[in-house]
C-alpha cells in the first residue's frame, strides 16, 4: 500500500548495488519486493511483505546490505524490519477463549503415522535438491516441519508445475514432523482421497468418522488441492475442516499446480483462506540446478556418467524434474540391458528418439490451418476481410503464432493473411501478448495451439 | 378466498414481515408471503428457513382459503394505496387487490408449496416480562460476530437458571453480558444460542406496547409468542466458548470519565484514525486522559485531553474507536468506568446505573506500534 510511496532513493540505490552482486533469482525472490527508508540517524527501516522474508533477508543478506549502506550511502545503519502486511487487523488483540479450555482441542493419538500410509520413503528433505528456483518453498517447508502450527506460515501453500517437487516437499514435511514429534498426528492425502473419503462417509452414513479422521490431526497435508474445483459440498467440508484445524493452531499444508487465485470454481472464502499464511512457488530449475539434480540422482544410484552426457540430458529436458530423472533412468536402463556404457553419441541417439527435434519447419499456412481448427472457423477466413470478433481474434492469434514460431518477416506474414499491412501484424501481436498476460486461461489456450503445432 | 381490511392495519405488519423475507433466495418461494384467511382472522407468514414470522390480524373474511404471493410486490402496492378499505379476492391463479379507484392482480402460488412453519405448542410456553428481554437484547446483541468460521459466536447465548437469566454476545474483540432476575422463569435451566436476526425483531414489536411474551424452547428451535406475532428461529449449535473465564476480575487500574464527554471526543479524534484499525490511543498520565491518533495517509493528527479519575500507574493503550463508541452508546448513566490491567489485556467497561455484575462490556485493545 505504502510500499511504492516511501521507497527512498537511498534504498533504491542500495538495491541497485546489491542486484549485481547476487544471483538474479535470489534478488527477485527476496529483495526486489522490499522498500526502505532511513528511519532516523542510526536506523534504516526495511519494509518486507512478511516475517518469513524478514528472517531470511536478515540471515542471508544482512552483510550484503550493510556493505551496500557503507558503499552507497557512505555510512552504517542498523536495520529494522517492518512487516508490511496490509492486514493491520493483526494488531487487534483477541479474546483467547482456547487457553482456558484445552479439553476442547483434539487430543493427540498414540500413533502418529496412523492414517498416513501414503507417505513415500523416497520423499524426504535430504533427497531434495535445493536451488534458487525452489529455496523459498524449501525453507518454508523446513520451518513448518520443525514447528508445525507454530510458525506464521499456516497454511503453507506451495504451488508449481508438474514434476517440480510439490509432492516431494509435502511428504518430506510429513516425514520430518513424524520423526521429530512422535506424538503429533500427521495426515497426508490427495484432494482426490479427501473427496472420495467424504463421499464414502456419506454413503456409509459415517460422516462423523470422516470428520474425526481429518480434524483430529496435528498436521494436515493435502496434495493437489486444485482438484476440489467444482465439488461444492466437498469444498464446504474442506472449509470446515480447514477452519477447525486452523482454529486449534494445527498445521495445514496445501499444494496446487497453480496459485490460489487461478484455481477456478473454488469458493471465495476458501481462496482467501489459502492466502492467510504463506503462498510460495516452485519454479522450473535452471541449468545448473538440473545438473545438480542429475548428479544427486546418480550418486544415490551409485553410478557415474560422463559430464557431457549429464549436460546433454539437462539441456534436453528443461521444465520437469520428474521427466529429467526419468530420462536419466531410461539411459541407464538401456545401457545395462545392452551391456554398454553410456557415452555422448549413444545418449544423443536415445534422447533424439524420446525428444524428437522440437522445432518442425512450420509454415504460416499450417499455423493458419491449426489455429482455424482450434477456433472452429473456416481456414479461408484467415485471408478474408470479415471482422467478426471471433474470426478477428483467431486471425490475430494466427498472426501472433506466425510471428513467434517462424522466421518470417512482418511483411510476409501480413501478405499471407490476405495482403494485410505489416502494422496490422504488429497490432495483432500486441493485442495477443497483452491478452495472454492478463488472462491465464487464454494463455493456456495459445500454449496448447503452439504445442500442437510444435510436437 | 376473499377478505377486506383497512390499509393502515396491513402496512404496519407487512413492514415488519418484510424484514424476514430474503431479498434473493435460491428457493424463490421464500420471497413470497403465505396468506391464510380463517374465521375473521388473517394470518400472514414469511420465512427464510432460519427465522419465520406469522402475524395474525383481525379482518372481515367472507371466503376462507390460503395462497402465497410475492411479498415485495404486495407491500409496494399496499404502501402506495391511500387510506381505505382494501378487498382481496383470490382467483384460481391470481390475487385481485381492489381499492375504490381500481384493482391490481398478481399471480399467486399454491399455499402447499410454501415451507411448513414450526408448530406452536402453547402448553410448553413460559411467559416472561417483555420489557426486560428487550433491554437485554438491545444491550447485548450488538456484540455478535459475523465470522462464519465460529458459528457459536454468530449468536447470542441466553442462559436461564432458576430465577435469573443472562445474555452474552462476543465476536472475540468485544463482549457484552447482561443478567437480570426474572421470577417467571419457573426454574427453567437452559442454555441456547439464538441468531441475532430474530432477537433484533422483538424490540420493534414491543416498542409501543410493552407486554409479557411467551417463549417455547423446542428441540432445535425457539418460538417467541408476542400475541399477534409469532417469531420462530433455528438455534445455533454450541458449545459456546467459556466466556466467564475471560472476564477479568483483578483489573486494578480504574478509570472513571464522563460518558458523553468521552464519547464525543472519541468520535472526533477517530475521524483522523486509520481507516482499517480505527485506532485511537488512550494515554493516562498524571491524572489526565489523552486521546490521540495519527494518520499517515492523510497526514493527519488529532489529540484531545479529558478530565478523569484514575488510580493506577500511567498507561497507554490503543482501542478501535468503533468498539468504544458502540459500547459507550450502550452503557447507562453519566459516567463510565474502565477497569484496566495492561495495554494488551481486556478492559472491563460499565456504568453507574446498572451494577457491574448485571451489565458489563469487555473491549480488547489494539497493539500500539512501537
Amino acid at each position: 500500500m505504502q510500499t511504492e510511496q516511501v521507497n527512498s532513493k537511498q534504498w533504491k540505490d542500495c538495491l541497485k548495488y546489491m542486484s549485481v552482486r547476487m544471483k538474479e533469482q535470489s534478488f527477485n525472490t527476496w529483495l526486489k519486493q522490499t522498500s526502505g527508508t532511513p528511519a532516523d540517524d542510526n536506523e534504516f527501516l526495511l519494509r518486507v511483505p512478511n516475517q518469513f522474508v524478514a528472517d531470511w533477508i536478515n540471515g542471508h543478506f544482512g552483510d550484503l546490505i550493510n556493505e551496500a549502506f557503507r558503499e552507497v550511502l557512505g555510512r552504517d545503519y542498523a536495520i529494522r524490519y517492518e512487516v508490511n502486511d496490509n492486514g493491520n487487523e493483526d494488531r487487534q488483540v483477541s479474546i483467547n477463549f482456547e487457553k482456558q479450555e484445552p479439553a476442547h482441542s483434539p487430543a493427540p493419538k498414540k500413533t502418529n503415522t496412523e492414517g498416513t500410509p501414503s507417505l513415500s520413503q523416497r520423499y524426504r528433505f535430504n533427497s531434495f535438491v535445493v536451488g534458487d528456483f525452489n529455496q523459498m518453498a524449501h525453507a518454508a517447508s523446513l520451518a513448518v516441519a520443525d514447528a508445525p502450527g507454530i510458525t506464521r506460515y499456516n497454511p503453507l501453500f506451495i504451488y508449481g508445475g508438474t514434476g517440480l517437487g510439490k509432492t516431494h516437499l509435502l511428504q518430506a514435511i510429513g516425514h520430518r514432523i513424524v520423526e521429530q514429534f512422535p506424538n503429533k498426528r500427521v495426515f497426508y492425502a490427495t484432494s482426490e482421497k479427501f473427496t472420495s473419503d467424504f463421499i464414502t462417509s456419506i454413503s456409509e452414513g459415517a460422516v462423523s468418522r470422516f470428520t474425526r479422521m481429518y480434524r483430529d490431526v496435528d498436521a494436515l497435508l493435502i496434495d493437489d488441492i486444485q482438484f476440489l474445483t467444482g465439488k461444492e459440498s466437498t469444498q464446504e467440508q474442506f472449509f470446515h475442516t480447514f477452519n477447525s484445524l486452523y482454529h486449534y493452531g494445527k498445521q495445514i499444508v496445501l499444494t496446487s499446480d497453480r496459485p490460489p487465485r487461478e484455481i477456478k470454481d473454488l469458493e471465495e472464502r476458501l481462496l482467501s483462506r489459502f492466502s492467510w499464511g504463506l503462498v510460495t512457488d516452485l519454479q522450473a530449475p535452471d541449468l545448473e540446478s538440473r545438473m545438480a539434480i542429475l548428479y544427486k540422482k546418480l550418486t544415490s544410484e551409485g553410478i557415474s556418467l560422463p559430464d557431457d552426457v549429464v549436460r546433454l540430458v539437462a539441456d534436453t529436458v528443461t521444465t520437469n524434474i520428474r521427466e529429467l530423472e526419468g530420462t536419466l533412468i531410461r539411459l541407464l536402463a538401456y545401457a545395462s540391458l545392452k551391456k554398454t556404457t553410456v557415452d555422448l553419441s549413444l545418449a544423443r541417439k536415445l534422447l533424439s528418439d524420446a525428444f524428437p527435434k522440437q522445432k518442425k519447419q512450420l509454415t504460416i499456412s499450417s499455423i493458419q490451418k491449426m489455429t482455424a481448427e482450434y477456433f472452429d472457423i473456416d481456414p479461408t477466413m484467415m485471408k478474408a476481410k470479415k471482422k467478426t470478433s471471433h474470426i478477428a481474434l483467431a486471425r490475430q492469434v494466427a498472426m501472433y503464432l506466425s510471428r513467434s514460431l517462424t522466421n518470417s518477416s512482418l511483411k510476409v506474414i501480413g501478405g499471407e493473411f490476405g495482403g494485410r499491412d505489416h502494422t496490422t501484424v504488429i497490432h495483432a501481436c500486441d493485442i495477443i501478448s497483452k491478452k495472454m498476460a492478463v488472462e491465464p486461461a487464454f494463455r493456456e489456450r495459445i500454449d496448447q495451439i503452439s504445442a500442437s503445432l510444435l510436437y | 378466498m376473499k377478505f377486506s381490511l383497512p390499509k393502515s392495519r396491513l402496512t404496519n405488519y407487512l413492514q415488519h414481515i418484510l424484514q424476514v423475507v430474503p431479498g434473493k433466495s435460491t428457493l424463490p418461494i421464500l420471497t413470497n408471503v403465505l396468506i391464510e384467511a380463517l374465521d375473521n382472522k388473517l394470518k400472514i407468514s414469511a420465512t427464510d428457513l432460519d427465522v419465520s414470522i406469522t402475524a395474525s390480524l383481525e379482518c372481515k373474511v367472507s371466503r376462507k382459503g390460503s395462497v402465497s404471493m410475492p411479498a415485495k410486490i404486495l407491500f409496494d402496492i399496499i404502501r402506495e394505496v391511500p387510506e381505505c378499505d382494501i378487498v382481496f379476492e383470490a382467483g384460481s391463479s391470481r390475487m385481485e387487490i381492489r381499492i375504490p379507484n381500481g384493482s391490481y392482480k398478481i399471480a399467486t402460488v399454491a399455499a402447499d408449496d410454501f415451507p411448513k412453519l414450526p408448530a406452536v405448542n402453547t402448553k410448553k410456553e413460559i411467559r416472561i416480562d417483555g420489557a426486560g428481554l428487550v433491554k437485554m437484547i438491545q444491550k447485548v446483541a450488538f456484540a455478535c460476530s459475523d465470522d462464519e468460521t465460529r458459528p457459536a459466536l454468530n449468536g447470542v447465548l441466553w442462559q436461564t437458571q432458576g430465577e435469573r437469566m443472562q445474555m452474552v454476545a462476543t465476536d472475540g474483540h468485544r463482549l457484552a453480558r447482561m443478567a437480570m432476575d426474572n421470577n417467571k422463569l419457573q426454574g427453567l435451566n437452559d442454555d441456547v444460542i439464538i441468531p441475532p436476526k430474530v432477537l433484533n425483531l422483538i424490540p420493534k414489536f414491543l416498542e409501543n406496547e410493552p407486554r409479557d411474551i411467551g417463549i417455547i424452547f423446542g428441540e432445535n428451535n425457539i418460538i417467541f409468542n408476542l400475541g399477534d406475532i409469532i417469531l420462530t428461529s433455528r438455534l445455533i449449535e454450541g458449545p459456546y466458548p467459556n466466556f466467564e473465564q475471560v472476564i477479568p476480575t483483578a483489573n486494578d487500574k480504574k478509570l472513571v470519565v464522563s460518558k458523553d464527554v468521552l464519547a464525543s471526543a472519541v468520535r472526533r479524534v477517530s475521524i483522523l484514525s486509520n481507516v482499517l484499525t480505527h485506532q485511537v490511543k488512550f494515554s493516562i498520565k498524571n491524572g489526565r486522559l489523552t486521546l490521540s491518533t495519527t494518520n499517515a495517509d492523510v497526514g493527519g493528527e488529532g489529540i484531545e485531553e479529558l478530565d478523569c479519575e484514575y488510580n493506577g500507574e500511567d498507561i497507554e493503550m490503543g482501542y478501535n474507536a468503533n468498539y468504544v463508541t458502540e459500547i459507550l452508546g450502550k452503557v447507562e448513566g453519566d459516567e463510565v468506568t474502565f477497569e484496566l490491567s495492561s495495554p494488551v489485556a481486556a478492559g472491563v467497561v460499565y456504568g453507574p446505573t446498572i451494577p457491574r455484575e448485571d451489565y458489563l462490556c469487555l473491549v480488547m485493545p489494539l497493539r500500539l506500534a512501537d
